[in-house]
């Protein structure tokens, strides 16, 4: 019943296609993509209805919801809902859909896990200082040429080059 | 001429809808890509598989030669559309950072979604991961506020502001600089992907 | 290598090497492209702003402001508003005097009425400057509210401006006191309280659409 999942496409072909959405952003909304601020978004929100005391206080956050009268109504999380979306489309038409852990072969479920949810600890961390993640500062930035979001791509790919042999086991 | 100011024109419900169609593309097209497997992403770090690189810089190419054309054309204003502004410390430090989580973690944001939506643990993990980072930030910044707002920010500096040269001289040589490294790619995929445990004890 | 590789390689050096050799369309085309967008915000009046507002502006310390000036060497001679420098087309529409204004800050264009300033926003927008606004009524309107100047000849004082106006500077002075006027720098405490429907954007980063993930 389960299907074979289909290849993936070629990396320059899926390269094309992401461009193209990329520029239909820039035509049509005047901006890039984004990814992380819409999870910072849903983050300040949920902590804002769970501690809303605590959330007053930090002025960072109070910054965070301030752009639009619900926090939660900024386009950036309306892409995320659209990402989840999408992505679960073109994994059920490819036959990807099944619930598993993609780990290096040599460490368990359980590290793998720890490892996943420690690694996206620091890069949410990360994310942050640099204000904004691979779709918003290297994609998108980087196809109109902002300086900050170069020099954010090769930092990116620097960090992760150096610290690579480092993690090894969890991969190779 | 593009862009315009749709948010006059559709009016907010619209609005919404096209932000979630386009992430929609943008998370189909992630998937398509092999994203949605935090192996792959990893593997760029191991030289065994340069997908990363290229399906960014091709998406970067093709967006940037896109858009520069259509400013060229008079068909949209780039001197009108977001540039993310250049904060040059924290993007250092932020990038490098962010690094670091990449490899542990397997994921970036966007792709660590897609992974969640077609149900992979390891990718629900790693959005987890990022909640609590996120959060973290908004627990520390209050330590230096001063020194994320204001350090390096030189405001809206392009690669052709900073290069002092035409737009269409960067665009240029981004073109022949990702051609270039994709050859290397290509021959580096090649050779460590000959080695058994690819090319790593 | 394949061929569509090849191909492809030839095809994305070809489309830069193109954008080399394109010429950069010129002011007036660009501006005839998003005169509709422009026109459309004026019409709202989204960037005119009050003489209240600018002098909240001029004594608030956490925003950078530049005034500029428009008008005729004479006119800004007799008076203008303190700090205010004047600036000619000639520089407005020179792109590398553009270039080189401070960023991260609210600009404010001054006419005698409104006429010129708008047209000096248009050509600063459309060069992609940020946070440009025109002051409503220009200076006419700001001394009927805010001058008592020696040597006025009881000129008709108004609430409203008179829009667009036509440029002329309608205020007499017999001595050109520039800044020196006390109009040029009403002190906020001392003139009589206006409301206003406050225009200007935050700068940084909330102001613009936040494109990024900042």
């Amino acid at each position: 019943m389960k299907k074979k999942p289909e290849p993936y496409l070629n990396p320059y072909v899926a390269g094309i296609f992401l461009g193209v959405v990329l520029f239909i952003s820039y035509v049509v909304f005047g901006h890039g993509l984004g990814a992380s601020g819409g999870i910072a978004k849903i983050i300040g929100a949920v902590t804002d209805a769970v501690v809303p005391a605590h959330t007053e206080k930090n002025a960072y956050l109070v910054g965070l919801m301030r752009d639009s009268a619900h926090p939660l109504d900024t386009w950036l999380v309306f892409e995320v809902i659209g990402i989840l979306i999408g992505g679960f489309i073109s994994g059920t038409l490819a036959g990807r859909l099944r619930i598993e852990t993609f780990k290096g072969p040599k460490i368990s479920n359980p590290a793998r896990w720890a490892a996943a949810l420690f690694g996206g600890m620091i890069a949410g961390y990360g994310v942050r200082i640099a204000r904004g993640c691979t779709s918003s500062q290297a994609l998108s930035g980087g196809a109109v040429l902002s300086a900050g979001s170069w020099a954010f791509m090769l930092a990116v790919f620097a960090g992760a080059y150096l610290l690579a042999y480092f993690v090894r086991k969890l991969w190779n | 001429m593009a862009p315009f100011d749709i948010n006059l024109s559709l009016g907010h419900y619209w609005l919404n809808l096209f932000y979630v169609i386009t992430g929609i593309g943008f998370g189909f097209a992630l998937e398509r890509a092999g994203f949605g497997d935090s192996r792959n992403l990893a593997a760029q770090f191991y030289l065994r598989d340069m997908r990363v690189f290229k399906v960014m810089f091709t998406a970067i190419v093709t967006a940037m030669l896109l858009i520069f054309w259509s400013d060229a054309l008079g068909f949209l204003d780039y001197k009108r559309v977001y540039v993310n502004p250049t904060y040059f410390w924290t993007a250092i430090i932020g990038g490098v950072v962010f690094g670091f989580g990449f490899v542990i973690g397997g994921y970036c944001p966007g792709t660590a979604l897609v992974s969640m939506s077609t149900l992979k643990l390891d990718g629900l993990f790693f959005v987890l991961g990022l909640s609590i980072g996120m959060f973290l930030f908004g627990e520390t910044i209050g330590f230096y506020r001063a020194f994320w707002d204001t350090s390096g920010f030189y405001g809206d500096v392009t690669l052709q502001d900073f290069f002092g040269v035409s737009a269409g001289v960067v665009v240029f040589g981004v073109v022949v600089m990702a051609i270039g490294m994709f050859w290397v790619a290509e021959k580096v995929e090649a050779y460590f992907a000959a080695k058994p445990s690819g090319g790593n004890p | 290598m394949n061929r569509t590789k090849i191909v492809g390689a030839l095809v994305a050096v070809l489309a830069a090497a193109g954008l080399l050799v394109m010429r950069q369309p010129s002011l007036d085309a660009r501006l005839a492209d998003v005169e509709t967008e422009l026109n459309a915000a004026l019409a709202a009046r989204t960037v005119q702003i009050d003489p209240a507002e600018l002098v909240d502006l001029i004594y608030n310390f956490n925003t950078a402001l530049q005034i500029m000036d428009v008008r005729d060497e004479a006119d800004y001679n007799l008076f203008h508003i303190v700090d205010a420098k004047r600036v000619t087309f000639e520089q407005i529409e020179d792109p590398k005097w553009v270039k080189g204004l401070p960023k991260q800050t609210v600009t404010v264009l001054v006419g005698n009425d409104e006429k010129r300033a708008v047209e000096a926003w248009k050509l600063l927008s459309v060069q992609g400057v940020n946070n440009v606004y025109v002051l409503a009524g220009g200076i006419n309107f700001w001394l009927d509210l805010y001058g008592d100047a020696p040597g006025r000849r009881g000129e008709k004082r108004v609430s409203q401006p008179d829009l667009p106006g036509n440029d002329i500077f309608r205020h007499r002075f017999t001595f050109a006191l520039g800044s020196k006027h006390p109009g040029a720098d009403p002190d906020p405490k001392s003139v009589p309280p206006r409301k206003y429907v406050k225009k200007v954007k935050p700068i940084g980063r909330v102001a613009k659409k936040s494109g990024g993930c900042g």
